[in-house]
């Protein structure tokens, strides 16, 4: 058996915790205890988008998404272009990326829907200041699009086969695993910002820490072939790095703290909420929570969207007695 | 080591292996221990057997592919060898989609692609697995991505494999135009002086396995060329271009002359009935499993036409398993049921686990136990499922049906309806009769008997009247 199969897929919402699993879908409360509502679901569910009122179920394998009203459970399926990957919420609509069709398709909350074309293989959608970024995999393409025109704005080329895209205000991340990097795109001038050397093969990445007038802003990378999740600082304005740099030596520590946090096995997804990071291991199912000092197994044999990281507990979804457990955060 | 796979979902109809090609698969298993030798050897054996519609054996196969895919994965991942993780989970993927497993498929896919989206190998994996799946649309989309990493590399074999895989994928979503193109090209590639070398070789060596899974340089590209012509074949056969169509097939039988696929086609390509003979006959002697093939046969007999095959002359060969079949096919299409039978029993003893035997089995036995009350009274009969108080009433009874004598007077054998019967001995009844009209019978039922090979009642005549 592989831990990859997606036996339910769960997302915690601002009204519960939301489990897709094939054919069905319920919300519970976050006790985890009472369920709220169910209702019709997808097949093969691998992904769930959501925003404050609305879910969006995705199954990339039969190409189809199912949108539900979070507060009464009831919801429509559409068939969408060729493997849908992705979406996001964005001003009230929600944007869908379809990999194998090449395309970003936005679904109103009335059906209305429009599509524009991207470029091959496009892997990755984010936000990041009212604008979608999408990119690309195998050209090696970042295409920023706006939602009113529902256009693409601007085109950047930057290295292909990244394995993942992160963007804050400023700037896109890109995770590239054959050779140990990460990529740094500028978001205003849309040029590439050069690449830093992160671990032996990093695979994921996401934002750890907001930029201190000490520290830059902080990136937990996933690095399966080293069993570590990197900390490490994301770009900065020169001038920014000077002044933090000068203090920094004033006060008598290092530029950088280059910290890393060992896991037991080799851990290729991060996650981080709030204080508490989080990483986990597809090849054994193994959810851990790390700090710089430890780690320590939250649950095992869990797939990989088989839990859900909200600010009071994580849930999971265990398929051995088919329901689900909530682990309350001690911190 | 080069290790190509090939999609073969559409040809998998058709192209059936030869037991040479599984007993090299066997001795391969067998000899060589490492990951790429077993897992080939194994995923080769699963869908050679599948050709051969061994279904069960093709499963075990596959399910042993998966089981040392699983195992190289979860070691590499223990030895951080990421890259190795990434291939193995490929080809875990490959082995779940043909066992039909889409979910798994995908997810492992989708994993392996996170680490290897830069190799046109994994590309081409991940469209292997969405066919076998039967999700062409996301086959081709994988297939472009593998076409485009490698037109930036300097392998025109691995090249021509993944536009192969591309326009086979684009056959199944009907666009044609470029999938001919990709075919055309592929063709010409392989033709081409930059492999006379490899041809050359191919030639010394008398190397003319095909596989699914083909290792080593020659290996893919005997496949390649093979599966490529049977392609662009069958799609000049779909649009009607039949001279175009065999040349095609014709160019396979040139490089392998037992090639079951192109066999087929020539069979019901033909323009003689000599030939079709010919081409029928070596079809099932290289493949006698395919139901395609079967039932194109069947078609042709159905038609009236078709001679006697697999009788073996006294002190002669014995009979191949295809003109075996035929034969049973032959003693299906006249009736002759319990010969059929019989003959599709003997191939079963030499194939047990033949899915298409079973069926056809299976087929003969419900035209033997339906149609009308009669032949189930003949099933009831041959199976001895009547009880003692049925057959005592049976032995009371008379029914009356109208009948047509075969001879006679005196008359021993005709039909009821469609059902054979005979009495236990000639019989000459009062009156003015003759065979070949409908009259009218009254018996009783003695018991199921047999009149040329097929199932017929055994009956007692009570009474012979002209219909009212």
């Amino acid at each position: 058996m592989t831990l990859l199969i997606l036996a339910a897929v769960i997302a915690a919402t601002d009204r519960g915790v939301l489990v897709a699993k094939s054919g069905s879908v319920e919300m519970f409360d976050r006790t985890a205890v009472t369920r709220m509502w169910s209702g019709d679901g997808l097949q093969t569910p691998a992904r769930i988008a959501t925003s404050k009122d609305q879910a969006v179920i995705i199954d990339p394998l039969a190409s189809q998404i199912r949108m539900i009203d979070l507060a009464s459970g009831r919801g429509t399926t559409l068939p969408t272009g060729e493997t849908p990957i992705d979406g996001l919420f964005l001003n009230g609509r929600f944007y869908l990326l379809e990999r194998d069709a090449r395309a970003l398709e936005r679904i109103g909350t009335d059906g209305t829907r429009a599509s524009i074309a991207l470029a091959a293989d496009p892997a990755f959608v984010r936000q990041a200041g009212g604008r979608i970024y999408v990119y690309s995999r195998t050209p090696g393409v970042i295409q920023e699009i706006t939602t009113t025109p529902f256009q693409i704005r601007r085109i950047v080329n930057v290295a292909p086969f990244a394995s993942d895209l992160e963007v804050d205000a400023k700037n896109a991340y890109l995770v590239y695993p054959r050779g140990g990097k990460i990529g740094i795109v500028s978001l205003t001038t849309m040029q590439s910002g050069g690449t830093f050397d992160v671990g032996a093969v990093p695979i994921d990445a996401t934002f750890a820490s907001s930029g201190t007038a000490l520290t830059a802003r902080t990136l937990a990378v996933a690095d399966p072939s080293a069993k570590r999740v990197w900390m490490v600082q994301g770009a900065e304005s020169f001038a920014h790095a000077v002044a933090r740099g000068f203090l920094r030596g004033l006060i008598g520590l290092g530029l950088y703290s280059g910290g890393a946090s060992q896991c037991p096995t080799g851990v290729d997804r991060v996650i981080v909420q709030g204080s508490r990071s989080y990483a986990y291991d597809s090849s054994s199912g193994t959810l851990y929570r790390f700090s710089k000092s430890k780690s320590t197994i939250v649950s095992k044999n869990i797939a990989p969207e088989g839990f859900a990281v909200s600010p009071g507990a994580v849930y999971v979804w265990d398929d051995a007695v088919r329901r689900l457990q909530r682990f309350p955060i001690n911190d | 080591m080069r290790i190509a796979v090939f999609l073969f979902a559409i040809l998998a109809q058709t192209r059936i292996a030869s037991d040479f090609e599984i007993q090299q698969m066997e001795q391969q298993v067998a000899r060589s221990k490492d990951f790429l030798s077993q897992l080939s050897g194994h995923l080769n054996l699963g869908d050679l057997r599948m050709m051969r519609n061994e279904t069960a054996v093709a499963r075990s196969e596959y399910a042993k592919a998966l089981e040392i895919a699983t195992n190289e994965r979860l070691a590499a991942r223990r030895a951080s060898e990421m890259t190795r993780y990434a291939t193995a989970t490929s080809y875990a993927a490959l082995a779940e989609a043909k066992l039909g497993n889409a979910e798994d498929t995908f997810a492992l896919s989708e994993e392996a692609i996170r680490y290897t989206s830069d190799s046109a190998k994994s590309w081409n994996l991940y469209a292997n697995a969405m066919t076998a799946l039967g999700k062409p649309a996301k086959a081709a989309s994988a297939s472009r991505n593998a076409v485009a990493i490698a037109s930036h590399e300097n392998d025109k074999l691995d090249l021509a494999i993944y536009q192969y895989a591309l326009a086979s994928s684009l056959l199944e979503l009907k666009q044609t135009p470029e999938a001919e193109k990709l075919l055309v090209d592929v063709i010409t590639s392989l033709r081409s002086e930059s492999f006379a070398p490899l041809r050359r070789e191919v030639a010394r060596t008398e190397s003319f396995e095909i596989y699914s899974t083909a290792r080593g340089e020659q290996s893919a590209y005997i496949s390649l060329l093979n599966r490529s012509q049977l392609r662009l074949a069958r799609l000049y056969e779909d649009r009607g271009d039949i001279a175009r169509a065999r040349q095609q097939y014709a160019n396979v039988l040139a490089d392998r002359s037992d090639d079951p696929t192109a066999l087929a086609a020539m069979a019901h390509l033909s323009t003689s009935a000599d030939e079709r003979e010919r081409y029928y006959a070596a079809a099932f002697d290289a493949n006698p499993f395919s139901l395609p093939l079967i039932r194109d046969y069947q078609k042709y007999l159905s038609a009236g036409a078709g001679s006697s095959a697999g009788t073996a002359p006294a002190g002669g060969p014995v009979p191949t398993s295809g003109s075996q079949l035929r034969t049973g096919l032959q003693q299906m299409q006249r009736g002759e049921l319990i010969a059929a039978r019989q003959t599709v029993d003997q191939l079963l003893q030499k194939f047990p686990n033949n899915d298409t035997l079973q069926l056809l089995a299976r087929e003969i036995e419900q035209r033997r136990g339906g149609g009308s009350d009669l032949r189930v009274l003949i099933a009831a009969f041959n199976n001895n499922t009547l009880t003692a108080e049925q057959r005592a009433e049976l032995d009371r009874k008379t029914f009356t049906s109208d009948v047509i004598f075969d001879h006679g007077p005196p008359f021993e054998t005709g039909r009821i309806d469609d059902v054979p019967f005979r009495f236990s001995e000639p019989t000459t009844f009062n009156g003015n009769f003759v065979s070949g009209v409908r009259l009218r019978l009254t018996y009783r039922v003695l018991g199921a008997s047999q009149l040329n090979g097929a199932d017929a009642l055994l009956l007692e005549p009570v009474r012979l009247e002209n219909p009212r």
